[in-house]
């Protein structure tokens, strides 16, 4: 793969690379993995908080991910540790 | 590596164009007191351009103008007028913006060869600090070439440029 | 070809590609060389009347969901005024590709391939518009919905690092070259705004029917802000002789950033996000035009439309001999082209279209708009 990207510098020079990085884009978000895209929080986003700039880290997120159409949004209660606070 | 460039009245032709350069691999040198080697080119043209052509004839690499830190101008060219120079020097895209101009006193090759840095062991390093000194002094400033021309063009300013 | 939608920030991405492109070309120098010194006025002048255009057009569009400007133009005129309205697009979008294309082909020459011929660069953008538009249309609107942020990134970065080289009096005599020349005949910079041809075919393919108003206005502003920026940029730099020659003038105030030792000549790297926003542009041009054009026609043999308009773009950007009627092509007949087509057949257009909607109305009751009927 990395020797179509050294035959486009080879051929153009700079100007190659950046044409191989669009195609190349262009090729990654055509492609869906068990129906979910591939550049998923990324490409098709549907609400604001959940595009790939806005996510939070992990240990913090409380909704599951939007491309995946779930029944239920969280996957924990709101307390879920119920035995805490008895 | 082409480190600065000095630009004088000619004898034959319109102007002589002084060419230092230094050698990349003895930037790494250890000893105290030793400067690194360069090496320093006059040639006479009727404009840069030729002169980097000259220069490439006999020079073993290509002459590349974007490491250039400083152009130096005489001061009697800088009398009889120096926009052309200017002109050419910012419609080459390979020099930048933000090389030094500075004026001297005597002609362009005596100041480019009898510059011997007393605190630095590269005379690349030298020419780069030299015009921050104007954050902590008031008797010289930072001038780019791109103020130089900014102002050469504007109807409302003058241009300025050091004098060494 | 299956239609498939597109979200509401996508279309947003794809209007403003426009102007990202047209800003990286040479927009501003357009602007910042009729009038002068009160650019920055007239950018919120136009933006404002942007807005303006933009409410007009979405409440004209909302007696037809759905419906793109061809089929509006079937349903006032038949079968003759779609075509005509078919050709008319179709050459704007063709002429758009072709002189963008050229114009920074003419700016790639000049910094990086000075002893190659222009004909291989367009070639190469072209076989790479060719490989994109095979792979799908919604790829090309994915993937530049993804680069969008990064590209006006770039354009506010550029701003922001110059402010040292920055004097802030060049804006100063705020009305320019005079009142007149500012506010009435500033209205040609409208041009900037040739998104519009976007909005106008975008109704099909949208996921969320109500999307439309919300999409026009943050497209909008945003293109108004990217312009804001960009010109304020240029118009601080350099005095205005040294501007208006320049060729390529936003890469050359990229090239004035230095942060000490180790970020300089910096240029190369915003060159690179140029090109892939420029081919993105290109690559989206050129598939609306193949849409318009199968849209008209309904051939079923579609394999070799991207060829050919290849081929008609090539030659359109094969004309202008030198620099200067690139120039003129450029600033001259494309301001008069988008101004007449965008702001003023679409916009008739569209009111004739309710005009129209209205009487049948009161004479019927209840009007039936059948989509894409010949």
């Amino acid at each position: 793969m990395r020797f179509i990207f050294i035959f486009l510098g080879y051929i153009a020079g700079f100007f190659g690379i950046a044409l191989g990085i669009f195609v190349y884009l262009c090729i990654l978000t055509n492609l869906k993995s068990f129906g979910v895209p591939y550049m998923a929080p990324y490409a098709p986003v549907t609400k604001v908080n959940s595009n790939g700039y806005f996510l939070e880290p992990v240990w913090r997120r409380e909704k599951r991910a939007d491309y995946l159409n779930t029944k239920k949004e969280k996957a924990q209660n709101h307390i879920s540790m119920k035995w805490r606070y008895k | 590596m082409q480190l600065l460039f000095g630009i004088d009245v000619g004898d034959t032709e319109r102007i002589k164009v002084t060419f230092q350069f230094t050698m990349p691999n003895s930037s790494g040198e250890n000893n105290p007191g030793e400067t690194a080697p360069s090496v320093i080119d006059t040639v006479e043209a009727a404009c840069i351009e030729s002169a980097v052509n000259l220069v490439n004839t006999f020079v073993s690499k290509e002459v590349n103008l974007s490491h250039c830190k400083i152009v130096v101008f005489s001061e009697e060219i800088a009398k009889q007028g120096i926009s052309k120079e200017i002109y050419s020097l910012m419609n080459k895209v390979e020099v930048r913006p933000d090389t030094n101009i500075i004026i001297s006193t005597s002609t362009a090759e005596e100041y480019i060869t009898s510059v011997k840095p007393s605190l630095e062991n590269l005379v690349a390093k030298f020419y780069e600090i030299l015009p921050r000194s104007s954050e902590y002094t008031g008797y010289t400033s930072d001038i780019h070439l791109i103020d130089f021309f900014n102002k050469l063009e504007s109807m409302s300013e003058e241009p300025i440029a050091i004098l060494r | 070809m299956a239609d498939k939608k597109i979200g509401n920030f996508e279309a947003i991405a794809l209007i403003l590609t426009v102007i990202v492109n047209h800003v990286v070309l040479n927009l501003p120098k357009n602007i910042i060389a009729s009038s002068s010194s009160s650019s920055i006025i007239n950018v919120l002048f136009i933006s404002i009347i942007a807005v303006l255009i933009g409410y007009f057009v979405c409440k004209l569009l909302e007696r037809f969901p759905k419906l793109d400007i061809l089929d509006i133009a079937n349903f006032l005129g038949g079968k003759w005024l779609k075509i005509l309205t078919g050709i008319l697009f179709l050459g704007y979008f063709l002429f758009t590709v072709s002189v963008v294309l050229r114009s920074f082909s003419e700016g790639l020459k000049i910094i990086f391939f000075p002893r190659s011929p222009i004909a291989a660069i367009m070639i190469l953008f072209l076989i790479t518009i060719i490989i994109t538009n095979k792979i799908g249309f919604q790829a090309i609107i994915r993937s530049n919905f993804f680069m969008m942020p990064i590209f006006i990134f770039t354009i506010l970065f550029i701003f922001f690092a110059n402010v040292g080289n920055f004097t802030v009096q060049r804006m100063l005599p705020l009305l320019g070259n005079g009142a007149f020349t500012t506010f009435f005949s500033g209205l040609s910079n409208l041009f900037a705004f040739g998104g519009f041809a976007y909005l106008y075919f975008l109704p099909p393919y949208l996921k969320d029917d109500n999307g439309l108003k919300k999409i026009t206005f943050a497209s909008i502003i945003t293109s108004g802000i990217c312009l804001l920026f960009s010109v304020a940029t240029l118009l601080f730099l350099s005095p205005n002789s040294v501007i208006t020659e320049e060729v390529f003038p936003l890469y050359l105030a990229s090239r004035n950033i230095e942060f000490g030792r180790f970020f300089q000549r910096l240029d190369a790297v915003f060159l690179l996000i140029w090109i892939i926003s420029l081919t993105a542009y290109l690559s989206i041009s050129f598939s609306f035009a193949t849409r318009v054009f199968q849209k008209l026609l309904n051939f079923e043999y579609t394999k070799w439309y991207t060829a050919l308009f290849c081929l008609f773009i090539f030659g359109f950007a094969l004309i202008p001999k030198n620099m200067y009627e690139l120039i003129f092509v450029e600033n001259v007949i494309y301001q008069y082209v988008v101004l007449i087509l965008i702001f003023g057949i679409s916009l008739a257009l569209l009111v004739f279209a309710n005009i129209k909607y209205n009487l049948l109305e009161k004479k019927k009751g209840a009007v039936s708009i059948d989509k894409a009927s010949i």
